[in-house]
């Protein structure tokens, strides 16, 4: 066992747990917070994609030791009221069916949008790589798009 | 449908369990579906009940047997009740009850509830509006027909005084029912027909909805069984020293298991590994010790397996369909086309990993599950645990995806059997190796296909199914002279006149289990034949389109096909499917000019009172195959949520072209050589084609949308391929053959 201390979503946390323990399983299983979801185990499928230090990571794959001191973001802290332009333009599409992907599609499209304000639908594309067994990608190529359009009209 | 008047003995048990507000209360015999879901919902009488709770400040909570798994169905049901009571969605809660005798069948499944909530539930929401009416009519000493409703309350007409449901509520449920109440015409509906966004999608963008694998209760251990890795495997001993390296490992014990045909489940023989969290359960399970007797079914293969289906399918098997004389047909023709196709094993392999949540003590049993086959769970739960229906509670949780594999409750009995031995309550959670490995498969097939052309016309068909039936291995009851018809009524509604057929079956019963899955049957015999019939009339230089049209002029009356005795009839209308048909042509750019390596195939069905057609678009260029373009049409009667038919449909295509490109499950020494995502794939974003959907209306009622989007695009897929480069694909999965760009 080994102490930790990260940041997430904005507050400073401290716990006790085997260092090997992935991030996944703290946030889940220890801090209770389930927005983040298990899919694969194998950072393969996107599910339990969550920010740290901004970027996209994939949490099943991800040991808590490597979270020391640095600073996480999951679908709960993405936005404050649950209004961050891909959480608004994901409902105005309708994108979700059973909705279990969607975390880590929202949190996978937001690294992207990070680094490019505007994407191209080839970038779209190439980045959108978490996988949804409903179906709802061509939704989700809108989606983004659409955010991307919400967020540089509200820079403007 | 016929609407049973309430009876006064439901409402009186029902005020007096409820413990706020006002219960008005059904609990009607209805037309309805039941049992393994393949037949028409018209035809075959169940009990049904559901619940209508109004509270005294207006909430209107209707207790709803049909589970939401991403079909919109929790959301189609609040609009249905909105529009038949007259009330604002806000004020709307659409629950599941724990299942029991008062409720009756609690199934979802074969694309059936959209047409019974619209038949059925509404039929009793009618009942209650008139109820609400009556109480006001009362109260004002006006006669019914003075009463309106509109924003969850009643209007006087001549006054304009209102009265709100909850203020009526009370008074209404001591009313008796009335024998009749019309529901609303369609030209009287407001807000079906128009598109609603599902109500869970802010939950959903912002992580706060809760699905099984999230619940958690006071003291719960977790748990990962560590399975018999061979069906039938027997536990000799385990050892869990190396366990006890983990932290938060508590202990493993052993789970004694059943037999594969067992019904309702199979158990594998099991040890399971607890813990204080997931991640530390499935570490130690990793480090379990166990000796295994493997048992009989150590050398199970899919390739000998795909043999012995092979050999079956060169034999005429049972006689399902019969016209004409095939023979003298075949003699007779210009040219006569030999085919065989097989398919593999599929997983269902849904996002969220099987899970249960369970608690059992001597008195009391509550279960917290992702399940749609809640009545099925219910009778393996009193059977194992001996516990009358009151003492259990089994709440449905939201699902992450299904497809069919949350219709079987085996993850469930796991979690109850693990919280019985280890006397605790338990979470069990199947990691996606577990949920590939010990799944329930879609049954693989071969088939043999014949087809004679003579004047251009395909003139003879002869079909020979060889699968695997889901009902021989567990419910043999339910096969009939040795036939199931689940397997082959999707054969045998072929809506094309050919006037010379003979179609017949081979099933067998395997040592795997197998279950539904979305489409299961309809999409291997809907696949084999579309593609079949391609291949008849690409060899007699034909247009797919206009080939299939002239098979489909003869419109004149519907023709009933009837399943098993006591189950009903499908009803085919070949002036249906030829308008889905004629508008794909018109809608999908057919003849439009293609660039080398580019192709275009299509494919058409019917599967219980939907019809569509779909064109696929693609190129194969260096063995490269991209999917370029997808057009799909759907009449479905009635679109009573046009946005959630379209998510279906794109839904639906994306499910069958994952399946179609890569899927296979596959057996060596008894074992599923799969294991997660990355050796059983599916499709990918960037290898999803752009997906356009039409919806064309007809009088024919609802129908449902959930697994028709699936059906037909495997063969307009292996038919564009044939197209873009001359390669039949009759053996799926493609990617055996392409590579997918």
């Amino acid at each position: 066992m080994s102490t930790i201390t990260f940041s997430l979503n904005g507050e400073t946390r401290r716990l006790d747990c085997p260092p090997d323990m992935p991030l996944l399983w703290v946030l889940r299983d220890l801090l209770l917070l389930t927005g983040t979801k298990y899919g694969c185990g194998i950072g393969y499928c996107g599910l339990c994609t969550v920010h740290l230090d901004g970027e996209p990571v994939r949490s099943c794959v991800l040991p808590i030791s490597a979270c020391e001191g640095r600073e996480v973001r999951t679908i709960e802290g993405l936005s404050a009221d649950g209004e961050h332009p891909l959480q608004q333009a994901w409902q105005e599409l309708n994108v979700p069916q059973c909705g279990y992907c969607q975390s880590g599609q929202i949190m996978h499209a937001a690294g992207l949008l990070h680094t490019h304000a505007k994407p191209t639908a080839q970038q779209i594309e190439q980045h959108m790589n978490v996988l949804c067994r409903c179906g709802t990608y061509p939704r989700i190529r809108q989606a983004v798009a659409l955010a991307a359009e919400k967020m540089s009209e509200s820079a403007a | 449908m016929k609407v049973q008047p309430l009876s006064r003995r439901h409402f009186l048990r029902l005020t007096s369990i409820a413990s706020t507000g006002l219960f008005l209360g059904f609990g009607l015999g209805c037309a309805e579906q039941a049992g393994p879901l393949k037949h028409k919902p018209t035809v075959r009488s169940a009990q049904l009940s559901a619940f209508l709770n109004i509270d005294t400040d207006g909430l209107i909570t209707l207790i709803y047997k049909k589970t939401e798994m991403g079909q919109g169905v929790r959301t189609l049901a609040a609009v249905v009740v909105a529009e038949e009571l007259d009330a604002p969605l806000a004020q709307i809660r659409v629950v599941n009850p724990s299942p029991s005798s008062t409720y009756g069948g609690m199934e979802t499944g074969g694309s059936y509830t959209a047409a019974y909530t619209f038949n059925a539930v509404r039929g009793h929401l009618a009942t209650v509006r008139q109820m609400l009416c009556q109480a006001a009519a009362q109260q004002w000493g006006v006669a019914l027909n003075a009463c309106a409703t509109e924003q969850g309350r009643v209007v006087n007409r001549h006054t304009g005084e209102t009265l709100g449901y909850g203020a009526l509520a009370e008074a209404a449920a001591k009313l008796t029912p009335p024998t009749s109440a019309p529901t609303k015409q369609k030209q009287q509906l407001r807000l079906l027909g128009k598109s609603h966004p599902n109500q869970h999608n802010r939950d959903m963008v912002t992580g706060q909805a809760k699905y099984g694998i999230d619940h958690a209760i006071d003291g719960m251990l977790h748990a990962s069984l560590v399975r018999a890795p061979v069906v039938g495997g027997r536990l000799l001993s385990f050892d869990d020293t190396e366990c006890r390296t983990v932290p938060g490992f508590v202990r493993a014990v052993a789970i004694e298991g059943t037999q594969v045909s067992d019904f309702p489940e199979y158990i594998r023989s099991s040890v399971a590994v607890l813990a204080t969290n997931s991640w530390s359960a499935m570490q130690a399970a990793q480090k379990l010790q166990v000796e295994w007797q493997l048992g009989q079914n150590q050398e199970f293969a899919s390739v000998g397996y795909m043999q012995e289906l092979r050999d079956l399918a060169q034999l005429p098997g049972l006689v399902f369909r019969e016209e004409g004389t095939l023979e003298s047909a075949m003699a007779a023709a210009d040219q006569v086309l030999n085919a065989e196709y097989s398919g593999p094993f599929l997983a269902h392999a849904p996002m969220e990993p099987m899970n249960c949540t369970a608690s059992l003590s001597a008195e009391r049993c509550e279960i917290w599950v992702p399940c749609h086959a809640q009545n099925r769970l219910l009778e393996a739960v009193k059977s194992i645990t001996g516990l009358a229906e009151d003492a259990i509670q089994i709440h449905t949780t939201l699902i992450g995806g299904s497809f069919g594999r949350r219709l079987q409750v085996d993850y469930a009995i796991e979690a109850l059997l693990i919280s019985s031995a280890a006397a605790a309550p338990v979470k069990l959670v199947w990691s996606r190796e577990q949920d590939m490995r010990f799944a329930c498969y879609r049954s693989p097939y071969v088939q043999k296909l014949s087809g004679a052309v003579k004047d251009g016309r395909i003139v003879a068909w002869e079909q020979r199914i060889a699968c695997s039936s889901v009902w021989k291995l567990r419910e043999p009851q339910m096969l009939e002279n040795g036939l199931d018809f689940t397997v082959f009524m999707p054969a045998k509604i072929m809506a094309y006149a050919i006037p010379n057929i003979r179609m017949s079956q081979h099933i067998t019963a395997l040592p795997v289990p197998l279950a539904w899955w979305r489409a299961s049957y309809p999409t291997i015999n809907y696949t084999v034949q579309e593609c079949f019939l391609d291949e008849l009339i690409r060899a007699s230089g034909r247009d797919p389109f206009e080939a299939r049209l002239e098979l489909l002029a003869d419109d004149q009356q519907p023709i009933e096909v009837p399943w098993k005795e006591g189950w009903g009839s499908d009803v085919i209308e070949r002036g249906r499917m030829a308008r889905v048909l004629r508008e794909l042509k018109a809608k999908s750019g057919w003849q439009d000019a293609k660039s080398p390596g580019q192709g275009r195939g299509i494919a058409a069905i019917v599967y219980s009172g939907t019809y569509v057609a779909q064109m696929v678009e693609l190129s194969v260029r260096d063995n490269e195959l991209k999917l370029e373009r997808v057009v799909c049409v759907v009449d479905c009667g009635f679109a009573l949520n046009p946005d959630n038919v379209r998510a279906q449909m794109e839904g639906g295509i994306i499910f069958g072209l994952s399946a179609a490109l890569f899927g296979e499950i596959s057996f060596a020494a008894g074992q599923v050589q799969q294991s997660n995502f990355h050796d059983y794939r599916i499709l990918t974003l960037a290898q999803t084609p752009a997906i356009e959907v039409h919806i064309i209306e007809s009088d024919a009622g609802v129908s449902g949308v959930g697994e028709p989007g699936t059906h037909p695009i495997m063969a307009a897929t292996c038919n564009a391929i044939f197209d873009a480069c001359g390669l039949r694909i009759r053996d799926l999965p493609i990617a055996t053959k392409l590579s997918v760009v």
